[in-house]
């Protein structure tokens, strides 16, 4: 009780105390802030993949048939939920008046894709539809129609970083010219003669995709899956695909999910494809986290050497708060000396100022984890006022990937920080704590 | 001299000032070592930006192009700014390798850029971003295996890894490897232009060299070939050629913003002069900028992380500011005798004033220099340490099979010494300056005072 009361006593009438809580406040909070956003940035790159991908993807050396039936076997396990196939390539784009752009065409079932990826939400025109995504088949003409990424078809506004969404709507119903190329056999009676050739086709744009990833929205051209293969290989009858995108059921084990997708799929290539051992294993099935892992593990090397620097200047914090309690100590040396004569032991008394250093760190956790998260909460608003009062655009999608600065708080990071910022405090009042339970009464209350 | 005399003491005897010192020469080696490798990054991109940009740039954002394009780079060689100007021809194309016997397609939609290599590389160091023909700059587009062949120079990221050094090994260049490069031919109305009698999309070109400029983007999605052969490809060809950009290098003592003004008034005179003649509507969209406004984009996002970083420092320097002050509140209560003694004697406010100042400019000073002293003594030996890091640990500050970064930089630059040194004695001189002023307020007849009950 007599701690409590002369902790009070002393953040009441102390107030250069508040000087330390202020300072560990700041390094809480800045911490706070820096931890959150590498982490925000990472868990939105992770769930992009999964957004774009699916958790699982198998993917081919060679184009495959009977597509179909290995998707059928794979949602017959109990632990994928959907599978799409598709197959890609890359194109120039041709939207008129010398704009070209290099793309990358999807061949997609946009049904069956939007039950594995977040494609319906990425629709400008559909996403608020109650039915499934559609492509729309084909025109009178019979040119195919196709969704186009929001950034093939023009670029953010230079100081907001946004698109304007109504002017590129207008667009839709226009139509693309696009070349590609497809590898063919060019002499029937061999087949190991194989040429690239160019493959022109017309569609029309259906619908815009806008999934906030800055380089898929710059380059990403959908058709339907039957369409393209007929128009890239006209000699093939069979739809051939060389990528499976498999989102697995929810509170399923994704590595689990993983090994089960590469046991069908070997028993599948082998069974139905008769393919040799040496091209099945040539294979990959990857989950989306592991085609991130090694770009996000650079990220998380950046963000351990950042919380670093940081947290070695922020123990600056520890000096400070040693300052003050010394100064403390040697101006309270007469209550203490009171406290040991009315019989306080010294163990007591060191417990006060170690209890003080706990409360200041404490205090000083709790505003700074506060101010860290409006700061981190707000982050967008703040980036955007500064944007349009100061001029000055921190965060360019075009450089940074997403359209928004993540703004989650990392609340295991923010519970580390803080016990650490408590636990610095803690050291910070250790010697001025010692000193004071070494003050002998006798000296200190004698009459000069 | 008493203020020189009691500082120094006071600097000797009380302990605590180090502290004070210890805070501020940590900050100065963390901002030192922190803004020396970032302004080295930076500095690094943009003089590698400006070697593969030259100096000038007179280009349009349009695939189209524009004409008379030949008649300006008389213009321009002919003006006594201008050393040297090279034509360029910037599109995108569908590259795909054409003799591979494997059924894996291996098409991509790359950049595709058309120069005179000989011309450029008077303009820029393209030369220097040659591995096989870089002594042979004539030769840029002549296969090693097969001179007579067309040939073509790939972005080093596009045929070759990083090792884990950030070194490329060119024994593993695909020297004999052949490409089907396929563009999209535009007219000067900007349709494409259909396939007729001796108009071609696609043409083979052998591996003739690697591009290694240091530029993520262009190692990385970039093909050269020969000027007359894209243009060619591009439907830029014909009675009015055309071309997309034009570089130029001005003479050495230039000031670039200067020569770009002048290179502005020669095309505006130029455009004038071309009214009237076929196509030279295409000429309004061509603009004049110098190399730093036409990579604005890449250059812009690096500089305002420079910024973020100086911001945050901001905030680190605060805490330092607290803790000088606790520091001089700490000192100058507990002499309060000495300065009662001190005005007793005579000394005025401005003297104590002065006195405490002049502590607190030893103490930035002092603490700086030592932050100083060793940053630079750690930024000497980063790379050695971040080697020996590797070797034993595996650890690398940036990837380099991720990051195209080489050594990290290290050389520190005046302006930021300059910059820090003075901010350190500055935190001091502002933690300091609330203990100052109390010191200088206070009373003799209060501090000197025999202790009471």
């Amino acid at each position: 009780m007599v701690k409590l009361l002369l902790w009070l006593k002393y953040l009441r009438r102390r107030k250069v105390v508040l000087l330390s809580v202020a300072a560990v406040a700041l390094s809480v909070a800045l911490l706070t802030v820096v931890a959150s956003l590498f982490t925000g940035f990472i868990r939105a790159y992770e769930q992009s993949a999964v957004d774009l991908i699916g958790d699982v993807l198998l993917t081919t050396p060679v184009k495959f048939p009977e597509y179909n039936k290995l998707i059928a076997l794979l949602e017959e396990t109990g632990v994928v939920e959907a599978a799409a196939a598709t197959i890609s390539t890359p194109g120039l784009l041709h939207l008129g008046k010398g704009n070209v752009r290099a793309v990358q065409v999807w061949g997609i079932e946009p049904q069956r894709l939007a039950k594995v990826t977040g494609l319906k939400k990425s629709l400008l025109r559909q996403k608020g539809l109650p039915e499934a995504p559609s492509l729309g088949g084909t025109d009178p003409n019979g040119s195919l129609y196709g969704f186009v990424g929001i950034g093939v078809l023009a670029e953010p506004d230079q100081s907001t970083d946004r698109y304007d969404v109504q002017a590129v709507g207008i667009l839709i119903g226009e139509r693309a010219v696009l070349t590609s190329v497809a590898v063919e056999q060019a002499d029937p009676n061999d087949p190991g003669d194989k040429r690239p050739k160019r493959r022109t086709l017309e569609f029309v744009i259906s619908d815009v995709v806008f999934t906030g990833n800055f380089p898929f929205d710059h380059e990403s051209v959908f058709l339907p899956l039957e369409g393209l293969h007929a128009r890239l290989y006209p000699r093939q009858p069979a739809v051939t695909v060389d990528r499976i995108q498999i989102k697995v059921r929810p509170g399923m084990d994704i590595k689990a999910a993983k090994d089960q997708v590469l046991e069908i799929w070997r028993g599948f290539a082998a069974g139905t494809l008769r393919w040799d051992p040496y091209r099945i294993t040539q294979a990959e099935v990857s989950t989306a986290k592991e085609l991130q892992g090694r770009y996000l593990g650079a990220i998380r090397s950046q963000l351990g050497m950042l919380m670093l620097i940081f947290g070695v200047i922020d123990a600056s914090a520890v000096v400070l708060v040693f300052c003050i309690f010394y100064m403390i100590v040697r101006l309270k040396q007469k209550d203490i000396a009171i406290l040991k004569a009315c019989g306080c032991s010294s163990v007591g008394v060191a417990w006060v100022f170690l209890g003080f250093g706990a409360v200041v760190g404490l205090a000083g956790s709790v505003m700074g984890t506060l101010l860290g998260y409006l700061f981190t909460k707000n982050i967008n608003a703040i980036e955007d006022w500064l944007s349009l009062r100061a001029g000055l655009k921190l965060w360019d999608s075009s450089v940074y990937l997403f359209d928004r600065i993540p703004s989650q708080v990392d609340w295991g990071s923010v519970l580390r920080i803080a016990m650490l910022a408590t636990a610095a405090a803690c050291i910070g009042a250790l010697v001025p704590a010692i000193l004071a339970a070494r003050t002998r009464p006798v000296q200190i209350l004698r009459y000069e | 001299m008493y203020k020189l005399i009691l500082a120094s003491r006071y600097l000797i005897n009380r302990h605590i000032a180090y502290l004070a010192m210890l805070v501020v020469a940590l900050s100065v080696f963390v901002v030192i070592v922190v803004m020396t490798v970032l302004q080295g990054l930076v500095d690094d991109f943009k003089q590698r930006t400006h070697y593969f940009v030259g100096d000038c740039v007179v280009a349009t954002d349009s695939l189209v192009g524009f004409p008379y394009y030949d008649e300006f780079l008389r213009v321009l060689e002919a003006n006594p700014s201008v050393e040297a100007a090279s034509p360029l021809i910037s599109s995108y194309g569908l590259v795909n390798v054409a003799d591979d016997t494997a059924d894996k397609e291996q098409a991509a939609g790359l950049r595709i850029i058309g120069i005179d290599p000989v011309r450029h590389s008077r303009v820029t160091r393209f030369g220097e971003a040659l591995h096989f023909h870089r002594d042979r700059i004539e030769k840029a587009f002549e296969p090693v295996h097969a001179p007579n062949l067309p040939g073509c120079i790939m972005g080093v990221d596009l045929v070759l890894n990083r090792d884990s050094k950030g070194r490329y090994n060119h024994t593993w260049a695909p020297t004999r490897k052949a490409y089907e490069i396929t563009c999209f031919p535009l007219t000067a109305k900007g349709a494409p232009a259909r396939a007729g009698a001796g108009e071609v999309s696609t043409k083979r070109f052998t591996f003739s060299d690697t591009a290694h400029t240091g530029l993520p983007r262009e190692d990385d999605d970039v093909v050269y070939l020969p000027f007359g052969q894209l243009q060619v490809l591009c439907g830029m060809a014909g009675p009015i050629p055309r071309a997309t950009a034009i570089h130029v290098k001005f003479r050495p003592g230039m000031n670039v913003d200067e020569g770009t003004r002048r290179v502005d008034r020669l095309w505006q005179d130029f455009k004038q002069g071309c009214f009237g003649k076929p196509q030279a509507d295409l000429l309004q969209a061509v603009l004049v900028k110098d190399w730093k406004t036409y990579r604005r984009a890449t250059i812009a996002p690096l500089e305002k992380e420079e910024l973020a970083m100086v911001l945050m420092f901001v905030l680190v320097a605060v805490t330092a500011v607290f803790i000088v002050f606790v520091v001089f509140y700490m000192i100058v209560g507990h002499k309060s005798k000495d300065i009662g003694i001190l005005k007793s004697v005579g000394a005025s406010n401005a003297g104590i004033i002065g006195l405490f100042s002049g502590f607190a400019v030893l103490v930035g000073s002092l603490g700086g220099a030592v932050g100083l002293l060793g940053g630079w003594v750690f930024l000497l030996k980063i790379n050695r340490l971040e080697g020996w890091l590797f070797d034993h640990f595996g650890f690398q500050l940036w990837d380099r099979t991720i990051f195209a970064i080489g050594d990290i930089p290290s050389q520190i630059h005046m302006e930021v010494v300059v910059i820090v040194a003075v901010s350190a004695v500055g935190v001091s001189l502002l933690g300091s300056v609330v203990p100052t002023l109390q010191a200088a307020r206070t009373r003799p007849i209060e501090t000197l005072q025999v202790g009471q009950l």
